[in-house]
């Protein structure tokens, strides 16, 4: 009695089809990718991005593409793409990278009937970008690992460089994420351009290392791999609020805030969508919609209650800091030298 | 039909095939060393690179004395013990390829973090020593597995021989043991030193304030703005594989990767005399498989502890999104791979060794390296004398990256199958196949009836091994794709950022699951199909 033979086709068919299943049970709820109506780039918290493209989808009906990249990646992905545009709306991250975009004629003009609830310290004086959120700089501290290592919870910048905190703080690094920018611009603004980078050099001696994302360190801390993060307050609130044991500190000698921006770029494939998007972002109903995340930043629309213009007018909060321009004007030689100095 | 449409088939897909690695490979490392040299001639300087390089080097250099020394320690264990128990440790110990680096650095700090289980018996393990550590267990498969391969040739009536007339262990090892190590060692000792120096994601965990040139250029890719040093990191990673590459293409034997694979059944155990020797490579193989097993119970302890869920949409996009991603590529990699060795084959036995030579150079390029260049090459729109070639790279380009992730995917995909292939064709002998000729056995016939259940297997496996491998590997896919780009490794570092242990061990059980599994089931389905054709009828 003889095995019966398979055909060489029917093996190879059987092989084929093994593939072809596991692509298919394999397979996402996603699909291919397709030419969407609107490709935003957001330089938030991941549960904030979805937050804002979801409601606004849910309003209009347009397919939105989220690409989250932390806000310098951000600026540089769409300083390359010049040739060739890949997103259309930039959501989120500091207004200084925004001027920065704008400077360099990256950003699209556009004024929005929205922007009337914005006050003008808060926009572009050319509707090239609007701030849309703002966020105090904080320190998110771990009370419990804080009196561990036998020390204070920290309240000024100088309590960072106790020695009982080296390796125990964690910040973002300044080359990918604009919060930590904000931090080091903080810094030269607080103590001179040559004490503050002194400064800098020794708070950058006590950190455990840097993440990418400005959103992390609180996180980080969460988890217990640090006793203190650098980050702005919304980002612990939330750790705080998921049953993490953290408190945001306000820092008692300065602090900074950030206005992040929305902006139409300039190459946008599709300026229309891009349009609708910005006058949702700019309208009460968008400004709320990252709180659905539970990260609740202060919004900058002044019909909206504790608004940034009111928090600042109340004079808690010792703020300092150079203007916009300033401040971008001159992130390239800040990062050079941490690239040099402290990264390598 | 007539042997010249053959040969000029052959050629034909020979071309065909060059002009592809040209374009996935050739041009876009061409594209980096113009980078590289240009960056070198304009800049001069580079602050503190040269620091970092010898950080790197010295980190590299210690992960592999001590990965080889306990490797050739586990392998002398497995080859002294019954068949069972070593093939449980070569299960162990081979599972590991199946887990991506940056699990085994989660799992240190899972293990001795500041939050970590065993944190106050343990130093801290952020920087040199737990990148130590992680390198070591990650990479290990790497000389051990080479070490079990290479020992398949030893005798073990040798080894009995010696032990009867008297000699000593160390002397065994010497004289029997040691002298079919030397080439395959100093390749997998290369091999290692290279994985250690450009493995960007232990870095990423664990690096502290210790800098590497990987975790550098990994920050220049994706901050964009450091192209020229990016490239310059690139082609230094690619120096300590050069004296490979040299090595092989001035030998011989043009397989010596593989020509030691040699023997089908499990070999007989060897009976070496009691030594210290033997004793403190079992002693340092327990404490191995103990940090095995630690690190193993710290992920699973850490994610049973997780608050909130586990699993996300996102998650699973990534998963099914990465796994379409390494089918598409395997797809399209099994025919290219079998098309150039079919080819080799026609050709004459020169054309056919500097193929396999140039298969095996692909092969051992640094994934950090190709991704670099591929980066480089692609990630902007580029003129061509046709028009404009878009942009491959990102998230919102072409088809969405698609091009530039199932290209990465690609390039080592194909000499695997090429070199299995390879393999296979020589299991065939020679005899057997003239006596076909002669016997008036058609090409196809001998196609079908010879050659296919050889090389059928093997490719199968390979199949698997080139989508589990894609998988799970970081580099180069981390350097062509976003952070939010649907793919586990770029997923995975972002959730590690963040220090989201719990998600990326349960991302990894996902993963390890699907792929193990799936790696079963092809490894079953060819050897049910092809076993069946190999039985006499």
């Amino acid at each position: 009695m003889t095995t019966p033979r398979r055909s060489p086709r029917a093996t190879c068919a059987l092989l084929v089809l093994a593939l072809l299943a596991l692509v298919g049970c394999t397979a996402s709820d996603g699909d291919w990718p397709v030419d969407h109506d609107l490709a935003v780039l957001c330089s938030n918290d991941a549960e904030i991005c979805r937050a804002w493209t979801r409601t606004f989808s849910e309003r209009t009906g347009y397919d939105v593409t989220t690409v989250r990249l932390p806000t310098s990646e951000a600026l540089e992905r769409i300083r390359h793409g010049e040739d060739l545009p890949e997103f259309d709306v930039w959501h989120g991250g500091g207004s200084e990278m925004y001027v920065e975009a704008a400077d360099e004629g990256l950003l699209a003009s556009y004024r929005s009937g929205e922007s009337e609830g914005i006050p003008a310290a808060f926009q572009d004086t050319e509707n090239r970008w609007s701030g849309v959120y703002s966020s105090m700089l904080a320190f998110c501290v771990a009370p419990q690992a804080v009196a561990e290592l036998g020390t204070d919870i920290p309240h000024t910048w100088d309590d960072l460089l106790d020695p009982a905190l080296k390796g125990q703080i964690s910040t973002a690094s300044p080359r990918t994420s604009g919060t930590a920018y904000t931090a080091m611009s903080l810094q030269i603004d607080r103590l001179g351009a040559d004490a503050g980078r002194g400064y800098l050099a020794d708070l950058y001696g006590q950190v455990l290392q840097f993440t990418r994302s400005g959103t992390a360190p609180a996180q980080v801390v969460a988890r217990g791999e640090a006793a203190v993060a650098i980050t702005f307050a919304p980002y612990c609130d939330a750790a705080r609020a998921d049953g993490s044991q953290v408190d945001v500190v306000l820092p008692d000698d300065a602090t900074e805030y950030e206005v992040g921006a929305v902006a139409v770029l300039a190459d946008a494939p599709h300026p229309e969508a891009a349009r609708d998007y910005l006058d949702f972002a700019l309208s009460a109903d968008g400004q709320q919609a990252g709180a659905t995340s539970g990260i609740e930043q202060i919004p900058t629309r002044s019909d909206l209650p504790d608004n940034l213009a009111e928090i600042l007018a109340d004079g808690s909060y010792p703020v300092i800091g150079a203007s916009l321009t300033e401040r971008s004007a001159r992130r390239d030689a800040l990062l050079a030298w941490f690239s040099e100095e402290v990264e390598r | 039909m007539s042997r010249i449409w053959y040969r000029w088939a052959a050629a034909s897909s020979l071309v065909i095939c060059s002009a592809g690695a040209v374009l996935v490979v050739g041009w876009p490392v061409l594209r980096m060393l113009a980078e590289a040299i240009s960056a070198v001639a304009t800049t001069r300087a580079f602050p503190g690179l040269g620091h970092t390089m010898a950080v790197s080097s010295a980190l590299a250099l210690t992960v592999t004395v001590i990965g080889t020394v306990l490797a050739f320690a586990l392998a002398l264990t497995a080859r002294t013990l019954r068949p069972g128990w070593r093939h449980l440790l070569d299960a162990v110990l081979g599972g590991l390829l199946l887990v991506p680096p940056y699990v085994v650095a989660a799992s240190v700090v899972a293990v001795g973090g500041r939050a970590g289980l065993l944190t106050a018996m343990l130093p801290d393990v952020y920087g040199g020593l737990g990148m130590t550590s992680a390198m070591v267990v990650a990479h290990l498969p790497i000389p051990y597995l080479t070490i079990r391969m290479a020992w398949r040739v030893v005798d073990p009536r040798l080894v009995e021989m010696g032990r009867v007339n008297g000699a000593r262990a160390a002397t065994v090892v010497r004289l029997v043991l040691l002298p079919p190590l030397r080439r395959p060692l100093a390749i997998a000792a290369a091999l290692l030193f290279v994985s250690a120096l450009s493995d960007p994601s232990i870095p990423a965990v664990l690096r502290g304030r210790v800098p590497t040139l990987a975790h550098t250029a990994y920050i220049e890719v994706i901050a964009w703005g450091g192209e020229g040093t990016a490239a310059l990191i690139a082609v230094l990673l690619t120096l300590p594989v050069l004296p490979v590459l040299l090595a092989l293409w001035r030998g011989r034997d043009p397989n010596a990767l593989a020509d030691h694979w040699q023997g089908l059944s499990p070999s007989p155990r060897l009976v070496l005399p009691r030594s210290v020797l033997v004793q403190a490579c079992r002693a340092l193989s327990v404490l191995v498989l103990a940090i095995v097993l630690t690190l193993a119970l710290a992920a699973l302890i850490t994610m049973f502890r997780a608050r909130g869920s586990l699993l996300t949409p996102m998650m699973m996009g990534a998963i099914g999104s990465t796994v379409r991603y390494a089918v598409a590529a395997l797809l399209l990699s099994v025919p290219v791979g079998l098309m150039t060795a079919w080819a080799s084959g026609r050709g004459s036995t020169r054309l056919a060794r500097n193929v396999d030579l140039l298969q095996t150079s692909l092969l051992l390029m640094p994934g950090t390296t190709l991704g670099i260049a591929i980066f480089l090459a692609y990630g902007l729109g580029t003129r061509t004398p046709l028009g404009e070639l878009p942009a491959l790279v990102g998230g919102a380009s072409l088809a969405s990256g698609s091009v530039a992730i199932v290209a990465v995917f690609m390039a080592p995909a194909v000499p695997m199958v090429h070199l299995a292939a390879r393999a296979g064709q020589r299991q065939v002998p020679v005899p057997v196949l003239e006596t076909a000729r002669v016997l008036g056995a058609g090409r196809r016939r001998v196609a079908v009836g010879l050659f296919l259940p050889q090389t059928g297997a093997l490719v199968a496996a390979t199949g698997a091994a080139v989508v589990a491998r894609n998988i799970v590997s970081v580099a180069p896919v981390v350097f062509v794709s976003t952070p939010d780009a649907p793919m586990v490794a770029s997923f995975a570092l972002d959730l590690l950022d963040r220090a989201a242990l719990e998600q990326t061990f349960a991302l990894a059980a996902v993963v390890a699951l699907l792929v193990g599994g799936a790696s079963a089931l092809v490894a079953g389905a060819s050897a049910t199909v092809l076993g069946a054709r190999r039985r006499p009828a």
